[in-house]
């Protein structure tokens, strides 16, 4: 062994094959191993094998891993401000910041506002990699052609702030647990599911599901905020040499833009794939139905700056912040 | 493999059987072990401890595990309902003159639950409460009948709905429309391979499972009759699950909830009962959760450890020729499946297993189905089988070496039953391509 | 130890196991009221994440009881041939690893608990339900534990030491 050698611990909670958090996660260890010259290397176990849903914070605070793909959508109550946002999809403005922008202004709000770095300092968590996710698409058991046929449709809901959003598609949210969508699609117990193409893809609910529509006139609109992140623990960040504190940042600030281009090829390709497979078009959102759906919902950016405000938390001043951030990135 | 890592899993291995023959709680003794394991390999025993609290909530706190407790409780309702007294009057009625007949019947209605949940433990946990007692009440042998029913528990894996198929069919990317359809076949078979067992050996030592007098024809008819609300009851949550009213965790509830109405309507219910059978399924469902809480943790450490990977990577190293390679991994699946609940096998395994096998020309869903079984078996292999411990929690005055001596037979059948499958791969695969 | 704590101890374990049953029925009715809901069109968001909870809630506090009555999941191969010293010994043993495992249990669950209510964390989805209702829970019921393992533990070391039998 080298003189100035580290080994870092992994944990993903999704199969190595899922590209937002386990094939990026991977591809960033494998760079700072290279960049390293095999000094540093990183090794991951997937599949929620080491640590699962509930419990990858408590892992990682612990440092009994070193580096974790982190999902602080599902933790809203502890990671308040990201938690809030990645439940969140901008339909209200009149653009949205790419998939390749939405990591790199994730990576912006943090390093501008303390209240980010609190959260993590306080579960002795660095944040190295915003990765964001493929915008949320609906896929229904039946044909949909526009938004009056998604009336009164079950569909799978979870969060703070997505039911809202269905809501005003029309649809009926229901709750379900993750592991009982693809049987309760196949019974009829929910007609639809808001998720990710690669998602659908990669959990085949295609088989029950086969009718994708475009909750937009394009491409859908992606999350405000990055839902997974790649995450060190603080004291195994610091004991690394400075040499090697280095190169996990340049790597990392190197994957931030790798991400962004790989998720989105990921969304137009697992879109293909859907339409191969199903052999079903893809059905976008028309103009009108897209305008009746974004303003019949509630603005739930500013509905989440003030839910935060309420909290304590500097919510009106981030999201006015987050709202500059994406018309720089659109122009 | 880090000799130094090796070395600590051997210390940690060393500790828990040592634990367990000192009879310390199983779910204390994993718990204990991994976290020892996670201190030595780690170092720090704040990291070590980390994950007590937060497994302990997850198991606690997630849905697919309310199954358990929910079919606990509509087992022992019912039993005080007198409807499984009927249920079972009636197939000793019909079968009772057949050599092991009402255990034949317990088989089957292990089947049916298997149809409403897809976890054995939970199948295994009602089938104790209702059955048990019932084989005990008609003198089947005590091997025989906790035999059976631990086995028959397995059922639920294979038989859609099938949370682990749905794992599976995520993990290594296959249709989870046809790997349900592919237990359908091989499910049905070991049905009949356990009856045929249980069959043939009462026949040749009548005294496991005592024989019936023959009963007059409108007797029997009478008390099919009576039976009917019990299998109304197993109609009602599989029709419920197929027609999209409840999934499979809420159909648990659900299912309590009709045996309740019955014994209201049977006027055999009694809120003090209903209050007692609500504090009896919480002793038990904590001994089952405290086991489950350590099984996971174990699978964490060995996980953490990196023991699995080192282990693929050795059989696979080893090139060895197809029917050997099937045989290792029969005693490589048992032994994991010893320790380790599905989901995590799967986790660890498949993604590794995968490129190996294909390369060996078998069907990935086959494979998974086979994947199935043979965490199927690990589940009723000592020294940890979580479905044996199951039994053990609901019928805590059968000694565990009655209960794995008892599913020696199913496990022998089994391991037969693999090799079948090896043989005539179409078991599996003719459904689903009848499917596409 | 004197027998008013033993049967202090004895009425919180059992009690608190029985308020854990009634925490089941709850939730079996509630799962039942949602299942109707949903079927007649309309479905409540948020019975699933309460029903969750109380899961939790209820399986911490039946362990005690499930220790008390002697129902831990065991193999019994060598102490169901065990009498006397050996026994005593054998089952201070057990109940002295439980106590540790329960007692770090629920005091990393009671820091969560008071963690969370003093930062106003919460569970994720709809209903916002404080987290440190479920950790809060859990260190009660691990707290009820300790008290138990401790109780079996120590008594039988006492007859180790001085056999009455
Ligand atoms: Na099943
Ligand atoms: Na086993």
């Amino acid at each position: 062994a080298k003189a100035d050698s580290t080994t870092l611990r992994g944990a993903h909670i999704y199969p190595a094959t899922y590209v937002q958090s386990g094939v990026i996660y991977e591809k960033w260890a494998e760079e700072i191993s290279a960049e390293s010259d095999g000094e540093i290397k990183v090794n991951i176990v997937h599949g929620g094998a080491l640590l699962g849903v509930k419990d990858h914070v408590d892992g990682i605070a612990s440092g009994l891993v070193d580096t974790v793909s982190f999902y602080p959508i599902y933790f809203p109550g502890e990671f308040r401000v990201e938690g809030a946002l990645t439940n969140i999809t901008d339909v209200w403005s009149a653009e949205t910041a790419s998939l390749q922008s939405i990591g790199a202004i994730h990576a912006q709000l943090h390093s501008e506002f303390e209240v980010f770095q609190q959260e993590y300092a306080k579960r002795n968590m660095r944040m190295l990699v915003p990765l964001p996710v493929d915008p949320y698409v609906v896929a229904c058991a039946e044909p949909v052609k526009d938004l009056a046929d998604l009336k009164g449709r079950k569909m799978r809901s979870f969060g703070r702030y997505f039911p809202i959003l269905q809501e005003h598609m029309g649809v009926e949210p229901i709750s379900v647990p993750s592991s009982e969508a693809y049987g309760a699609l196949s019974s009829g117990l929910i007609d639809c599911i808001y998720t990710t193409p690669s998602f659908i893809y990669s959990n085949k609910f295609h088989e029950v599901a086969p009718y994708v529509f475009i909750p937009g006139t394009e491409q859908a609109r992606p999350q405000a905020l990055c839902t997974a992140v790649i995450a060190m623990n603080s004291n195994s960040y610091d004991k690394l040499s400075d040499a090697h504190k280095k190169i996990v940042d340049d790597v990392s600030e190197r994957m931030i833009v790798v991400a962004g281009e790989m998720m989105t090829t990921v969304y137009n390709d697992s879109l293909a794939q859907l339409e191969e497979a199903t052999g079903n078009k893809i059905v976008h959102m028309t103009e009108a139905d897209f305008a009746d759906w974004r303003s019949n919902t509630p603005n739930l950016l500013d509905q989440a700056a003030e839910d935060l405000e309420k909290e304590g938390y500097p919510g009106a001043e981030i999201i006015t912040r987050y709202k500059e951030l994406v018309a720089n990135y659109t122009n | 493999m880090d000799p130094e890592i090796l070395q600590i899993l051997l210390i940690v291995l060393a500790i828990g059987a040592a634990l367990l023959v000192a009879s310390v709680p199983v779910g204390v003794v994993l718990a204990v072990a991994s976290t020892i394991g996670f201190y030595l390999v780690t170092g720090s025993f704040g990291a070590a401890t980390s994950l007590l609290q937060s497994t302990s909530f997850d198991v606690t706190s997630s849905l697919p595990y309310l199954v358990i407790p929910m079919f606990i409780l509509m087992g022992l309702i019912a039993s005080s309902t007198g409807i499984v007294k009927d249920l079972f009057d009636a197939a000793y009625k019909l079968v009772g003159r057949v050599s092991g007949g009402v255990a034949i019947a317990t088989c089957l209605a292990s089947a049916g639950f298997g149809a409403v949940t897809g976890s054995s433990m939970s199948a295994t946990a009602a089938m104790g409460k209702i059955a048990l007692p019932e084989l005990r009440r008609y003198k089947y042998d005590l091997k025989l009948s906790a035999g059976a029913i631990a086995a028959s528990g397995t059922f639920a894996m294979i038989i859609p709905p099938s949370l682990v198929l749905v794992f599976y069919g995520i993990v290594a990317q296959e249709s989870i429309g046809k790997l349900l359809v592919a237990g359908l076949v091989p499910g049905g078979i070991t049905v009949v391979v356990y009856s045929l067992q249980m069959y043939v050996r009462a026949r040749i030592r009548p005294e496991l499972a005592p024989r019936g007098p023959a009963f007059p024809m409108r007797e029997v008819v009478v008390a099919n009759v009576r039976a009917a609300p019990f299998l109304l009851v197993l109609a009602t949550l599989i029709g419920g699950l197929l027609a999209g009213i409840w999934t499979p965790t809420e159909a648990s509830a659900g299912g309590v909830a009709v045996v309740l109405l019955i014994g209201v309507l049977k006027k055999s219910v009694t809120l003090r009962g209903v209050l007692e059978a609500g504090k009896d399924t919480m002793v038990t469902t904590a001994a089952v959760f405290l086991l489950v809480i350590g099984s996971i943790l174990f699978g964490k450490f060995l996980a953490f450890s990196g023991v699995t990977q080192a282990v693929v990577d050795v059989i696979i190293s080893a090139d060895l020729p197809p029917l050997v390679f099937f045989a290792c991994l029969i005693v490589f699946y048992i032994v994991l499946g010893t320790f380790l609940e599905a989901i995590s096998i799967i986790a660890l395994t498949v993604p590794l297993m995968l490129p190996i096998t294909q390369q060996l020309g078998w069907d990935p869903i086959w494979f998974g189905i086979v994947l199935v079984k043979l965490i199927e078996i690990g589940a009723m292999t000592p020294p940890v089988g979580l479905n044996l411990y199951t039994l053990k929690g609901v019928a805590p005055d059968v000694p565990i070496k009655t209960i794995v001596t008892g599913c020696v037979p199913f496990w022998l059948c089994d391991i037969a039953l693999l090799f079948l499958l090896y043989a005539i791969p179409e078991i599996v695969l003719i459904l689903p391509r009848l499917v596409s | 130890m004197s027998n008013r704590i033993s049967s202090i101890i004895d009425a919180v374990c059992s009690g608190l196991c029985r308020a854990g049953g009634l925490v089941l029925l709850a939730s079996m009715i509630m799962i039942c009221v949602d299942i109707l809901f949903r079927n007649l069109g309309s479905p409540l968001i948020g019975i699933l994440e309460i029903v969750s909870v109380m899961f939790c809630a209820a399986c911490f506090m039946s362990f005690g009881e499930t220790h008390r009555v002697g129902r831990d999941i065991r193999v019994d191969i060598i102490r169901g041939h065990l009498r006397g010293r050996p026994k005593r010994i054998v089952d201070a043993f057990s109940a002295a690893l439980l106590c540790g495992l329960f007692a770090l249990i629920g005091f990393y669950a009671a820091i969560k608990g008071i963690d969370a209510y003093r930062d106003g964390e919460f569970l994720g989805g709809r209903l916002l339900i404080p987290s440190a209702i479920p950790w809060l829970a859990m260190a009660l019921g691990g707290f009820v534990v300790v008290l138990a393992a401790a109780r079996t533990t120590i008594l039988n070391l006492l007859h180790f030491i001085r056999p009455a039998d």
